[in-house]
């Protein structure tokens, strides 16, 4: 009874393209938490929404038509940050806002394809076809290949950009490069996840893992660890209790980051003095200088 | 303890020797505003230079400029003897410590190699050498056994030295600090400026601002005072007087001598308090009376401030 829904197609797809989609999102997400830019996964998710309409009114291929126009909004958002005295949330809250809004009153405009993107609004695994699988597949790998590869310069430009660029790190290609992987991440995941789930779905992961470690490399995998199984598990029971994909997903996810996070503070009583990685206070250790 | 200013001699300026950084007549600034204007500098292999000056006097900026963060908008900067856009530069640089994300979860090792990133920067791990090299560095430096431990389980003194190891570990000619022992207490500060002395002795240039005028008047051979140019450029004994403090502060500051070399009571109140009301030191034009020292340490040298007989007591300065 419990693998009665891997006797369908859509199913094992939809399975197999949310631990793509998790994992992928959840590792992005050590960047974007770690860069304090939580807000940017929210703000572009939207955007892509306005992008994702106006490719399927121009009849422009979905995934590179959303991808081109998510990329250019975060480069617009850092573009509009550089050149005024306007702070990020400020400018992530307007330019994405306005794209999404474009979206929406396209939408209402032709009532044809209301039905169509109400999937990408909320998240369906049923909408999860053939091309969607490639698609993500094909995104995931190129994004964990770039990561791998190029580790050492992602690791400097998210931990101290100012700094990294003086050692020669080309931080503004980085940055570059960083935007179109985050606006392809949210254009594949779209459709599993829906709109307005992203977010958490990039946010609690990486969170989860951070309260459990201290190194950089053990949070890239825990998170992406994480993510992968919040996703298949959210989905797996959302077929049993009938609720959306995105909404299961990010519960899930949000259930364990207050486990873990209760389970932390209860050690840190527990062990009181040493305290938690996050409230770990700097040890004073005389004597170090001979 | 105080740095015997007999070793300051070794810093003496190897005349065939080119400059490692030149500004000449430089203007440098955002968004078309300069912060910088008409600097005039020469940094010579083998320097150990502080960088004085108030809160927003360009010291941030100028070793900004250096590093080639900062556009030049005139004059011309030579670092190694290339023109500023044509260079990669191995230069070190250790940021104040304020900006550091202490929440990102680096170890002591991680941060470290990050000093080594372009060297190889599309592989994804650091060669073996490359390891090794750090691990000889962080044990030169007593952090060795700190390797594994996150960034923030570190006393002040050692955080200061993981980033100079992150610095160092790419074997840089020239060092440039923001501010290396900002929000620091006396032992720390002293044992941080001994490591760079032997760090300067061992052949690095280097610059760092500060805000402490005693401490760079103490451990360093030379000063340059910058309030949007450069006000001052010389040994301690000619810079750390009431006259220029004056210029680059716009405060009023009493230099006293301590075993020939010149310190700040950088509180006037401390002077008024002691003798009926009357401030000691004056920076008027026609008050030439030297600094009084009512109190003074039985030790402490009564020499007055700048006064060329005082070179004599101090020979090794470079003039």
């Amino acid at each position: 009874m419990l693998l009665e829904p891997f006797e369908f197609g859509f199913f094992v797809r939809a399975i197999i393209a949310a631990s793509l989609v998790g994992g992928l999102c959840a590792l992005m997400g050590v960047y974007i938490v770690l860069r304090g830019m939580s807000y940017i996964g929210h703000g572009l998710s939207h955007a892509v929404f306005g992008g994702a309409v106006v490719s399927a009114i121009m009849s422009i291929n979905f995934f590179v038509g959303a991808t081109i126009w998510g990329f250019l909004s975060a480069l617009l958002i850092a573009w509009t940050t550089r050149k005024n005295p306007i702070g990020s949330d400020a400018a992530i809250g307007i330019i994405t806002t306005a794209s999404f809004a474009l979206g929406i009153a396209i939408v209402s405009r032709s009532h044809t394809a209301t039905q169509n993107f109400e999937a990408s609004l909320w998240g369906s695994v049923l909408a999860v076809d053939r091309g969607d699988l490639i698609a993500i597949a094909v995104a995931a790998s190129i994004i964990a290949v770039i990561f791998f590869v190029a580790y050492k310069l992602f690791l400097f430009a998210t931990f101290d950009p100012d700094v990294a660029q003086f050692y020669g790190v080309p931080t503004g290609w980085v940055d570059t490069l960083f935007s179109l992987m985050l606006a392809g991440t949210i254009v594949v995941s779209m459709q599993v996840l829906g709109v307005t789930m992203i977010a958490a779905a990039v946010v609690i992961p990486p969170i989860v893992a951070r309260l459990l470690t201290n190194s950089f490399r053990t949070m890239v995998w825990l998170s992406t660890g994480i993510g992968m199984i919040c996703s298949v598990l959210g989905i797996y029971i959302s077929y049993f209790v009938d609720v959306s994909s995105g909404a299961s997903v990010v519960l899930l996810s949000a259930a364990l980051f207050v486990a873990v996070l209760s389970w932390t503070k209860i050690r840190g009583l527990l062990l009181s003095g040493q305290g938690t990685a996050l409230t770990q206070l700097p040890r004073e250790s005389g004597g170090t200088f001979e | 303890m105080l740095h015997p200013p007999e070793l300051e001699h070794l810093h003496r300026p190897d005349p065939d020797a080119r400059p490692i950084v030149e500004l000449k007549n430089v203007s440098a600034g955002y968004n078309g505003v300069p912060v910088l204007s008409d600097v005039d500098l020469k940094i010579m292999p083998g320097d150990f230079v502080g960088l004085l000056g108030p809160s927003g006097s360009g010291k941030t900026t100028l070793l900004r400029t250096i590093l080639g963060a900062v556009p030049v908008q005139t004059g011309e900067l030579r670092v190694h003897d290339t023109p500023a856009r044509a260079r990669r530069m191995p230069a070190g640089y250790v940021p104040q410590l304020e900006t550091i994300d202490w929440n990102f979860p680096v170890t002591v090792e991680e941060v470290v190699m990050m000093g080594r990133t372009m060297s190889n920067a599309w592989f994804p791990w650091f060669r073996k050498q490359e390891r090794q090299l750090a691990h000889d560095l962080m044990e030169r430096l007593g952090i060795a056994d700190l390797s594994k431990r996150h960034i923030r389980q570190l006393s002040g003194g050692q955080q200061q030295r993981v980033f100079l190891a992150r610095a160092l570990v790419s074997s840089p000619h020239l060092l440039l600090l923001d501010e290396p022992t900002a929000g620091v207490d006396v032992k720390t500060r002293d044992d941080v400026m001994h490591l760079l002395h032997d760090l300067n002795h061992a052949g690095v240039t280097i610059i760092q601002s500060t805000h402490e005028i005693n401490t760079v008047a103490v451990h360093l051979p030379r000063i340059v005072c910058l309030n949007g140019s450069i006000v001052a450029d010389g040994p301690p004994n000619r810079v750390i007087t009431p006259h220029i403090l004056w210029e680059v502060y716009g405060a009023e500051m009493p230099v006293i001598q301590y075993h020939g070399m010149p310190m700040v009571a950088e509180s006037a109140h401390f002077w008024i308090g002691r003798n009926g009301g009357e401030p000691v030191s004056t920076i008027t034009e026609d008050s030439h009376r030297e600094p009084i020292l009512p109190h003074a340490h039985p030790t402490a040298d009564n020499i007055p401030a700048h006064h060329h007989h005082h070179d004599e007591d101090n020979p090794s300065r470079p003039s």
